[in-house]
């Protein structure tokens, strides 16, 4: 279930080595965020960011989209495991670096493009001081393909800020830890990738038909819930549906809990018209924070756009905007993130699971296993919180999938130990 | 019986370029099926489209399907390039499309 190797960036030299993802490290650890913390415990001394998939990313096991960056957070000095989500995990793995350590500073701002199993340290002057929309757009043009996933910070995070959020894609996600702050001390603007590669299993038909199997569990738990209104039942979202326009998952997984809003032209327009017709809300608990206030959907949306712009967490920004009309808002947020505008720690979220161990990302819950293990495998945590994980089906596919043999303690038992 | 797309069923999680590569070669990857996401995140306009055996495409746009005659090219139909490579849709053989078995939003369908 995994292709390529370890990748290890010095960007301090710009040299970027590779070794193998050896057989060992993966029956032990199985991947996500149980190999980051054997990579970062490794590279300690060198303070360093591990970007790693879980063993499921990038298949057909419903809900594995997740990436996972692990790191010490600079709001309390911790190691702590960052979520993301949408593609960027299978995009990661299917470039052959499945794991990433970066560490060191890059002497001018650059971004770390990562493909076919190549790595390049490239320049990043041409987009350090653009807002994250703009980086986006600007390396995919210059790398020619419209799916490249994109980790990348704005200006708070080349300010250094604590307050800052590193940015998939356009948007507002799962880091609320400061790892924004942690690639601006880098000097790392961006981490790009496309994958190409394949992803080979131990057994083809039982993991097919396991997959289906996980699928029509999925599905039925689900009910035909959808849209950032089924993360959280009965949050207050205000006018929210007269600015819905369609519901949107994350790669593999059968639940479209993010709800793209248009404010910039009518919601029900289908085609492509405006090139910037409005935002995805996937953060809801940024997006709640900055409704505070009486706001409408559309103009926290509108500002949760701006927080994603300017790479600003937006739940930390929120308590400064609020009760301001938007014009000002929009002002206050950029000079919080061009001037000295700290955050005060990781911002509580009610109903997050194990906050001391991961980002805030899931406001449903969840068992601490159950999550614990879906930052193992590579499930997304709100997935998991959502429809629950069955442990015996998870030893099923990991003997499918890579021929390991592990019991359901077996699993709980890694879980626990990823847990602070 | 050709496969049939309601494209605004359509999320985006990309599990039918996953089941029709998995079908083709027995891995996981998205670069084999012939059948492909089309996706604009920024606008949110995404569709699916699939490669059919006379190299015709079927198109599944929000604002309705279209056909697009072999040779012929459309003005965004930078994005539909990658599947002119691959082999046609051969609806899996008389099985059920893996596509259709897959998707959990049910827009795809055969029939």
């Amino acid at each position: 279930m995994y292709t390529g190797s370890i990748l290890v960036v010095d960007l301090s030299t710009g040299e970027a080595s590779e070794r193998e993802l050896d057989d060992a490290l993966v029956d032990s650890r199985l991947g996500g965020a149980a190999v980051n913390l054997s990579l970062y415990e490794e590279f300690k001394d060198k303070d360093p960011v591990v970007i790693g998939s879980g063993l499921f990313t990038g298949s057909m096991v419903p809900g594995c989209a997740l990436c996972v960056v692990t790191a010490r957070s600079p709001l309390n000095g911790k190691v702590m495991h960052s979520p993301l989500v949408n593609y960027l995990g299978a995009e990661l793995k299917l470039a052959g670096f499945p794991f990433v350590v970066l560490h060191g500073r890059s002497e001018a701002p650059s971004y770390l493009w990562l493909h076919d199993e190549i790595a390049d340290v490239l320049p990043a002057q041409a987009i350090w001081g653009q807002d994250t929309w703009k980086a986006v757009d600007y390396i995919r043009e210059e790398q020619g393909e419209e799916r490249i996933q994109v980790l990348s910070i704005g200006r708070a995070g080349e300010n250094r800020l604590s307050s800052a959020m590193a940015v998939v894609d356009y948007w507002s996600e799962g880091d609320k830890v400061g790892l924004g702050k942690r690639l601006g001390e880098m000097n790392l603007k961006a981490i790009a990738t496309r994958g190409m590669g394949e992803l080979e299993v131990d057994d083809p038909e039982r993991t097919l038909g396991l997959c289906r199997r996980a699928m029509g569990a999925a599905r039925s738990r689900l009910g035909g819930a959808k849209g950032v209104d089924s993360l959280l039942p009965g949050a207050d979202l205000g006018d929210l549906s007269t600015i819905r326009h369609r519901d949107i998952a994350c790669s593999g997984c059968p639940w479209p809990c993010r709800t793209f809003v248009k404010y910039n032209e009518p919601a029900t327009v289908l085609k492509e018209e405006l090139k910037e017709p409005g935002m995805l809300v996937a953060d809801l608990s940024g997006f709640l924070a900055l409704m505070e206030g009486g706001r409408s959907a559309a103009d926290a949306a509108r500002l949760l756009e701006a927080c994603s712009r300017l790479g600003l967490e937006p739940m930390a920004a929120a308590a400064r905007v609020k009760g301001i009309d938007l014009e000002e808002s929009r002002s206050v947020l950029s000079s919080l993130a061009s001037g000295g505008f700290e955050a005060r720690g990781i911002p509580s979220v009610e109903g997050a699971t194990c906050p001391g161990t991961f980002s805030p990302f899931a406001p449903n819950g969840g068992e601490k296993e159950v999550i614990a293990l879906s930052y193992v495998l590579g499930i997304c945590p709100r997935y998991s919180a959502k429809v629950g994980l069955d442990f015996e089906l998870c030893a099923e596919l990991i003997e499918a999938t890579t021929g390991l043999e592990k019991g359901a303690n077996e699993l709980r038992d890694l879980a626990n130990s990823i847990i602070r | 019986m050709p496969i049939r797309i309601e494209v605004l069923r359509c999320m985006g999680c990309g599990l039918c370029e996953l089941a029709c590569s998995y079908r083709r070669e027995k891995v996981f990857t998205a670069m084999r099926s012939s059948i492909m996401l089309h996706l604009d995140d920024k606008r949110n306009y995404f569709g699916v489209m699939i490669k059919l055996p006379n190299d015709d495409l079927v198109l599944g746009r929000p604002e309705g399907l279209e056909v697009q005659l072999a040779g012929q090219s459309s003005e965004d139909g930078a994005g539909a390039k990658p599947i002119l490579l691959r082999e046609a849709c051969d609806e899996c053989a008389g099985d059920r499309p893996h596509c259709v078995a897959i998707c959990p939003a049910e827009c795809l369908s055969q029939g």
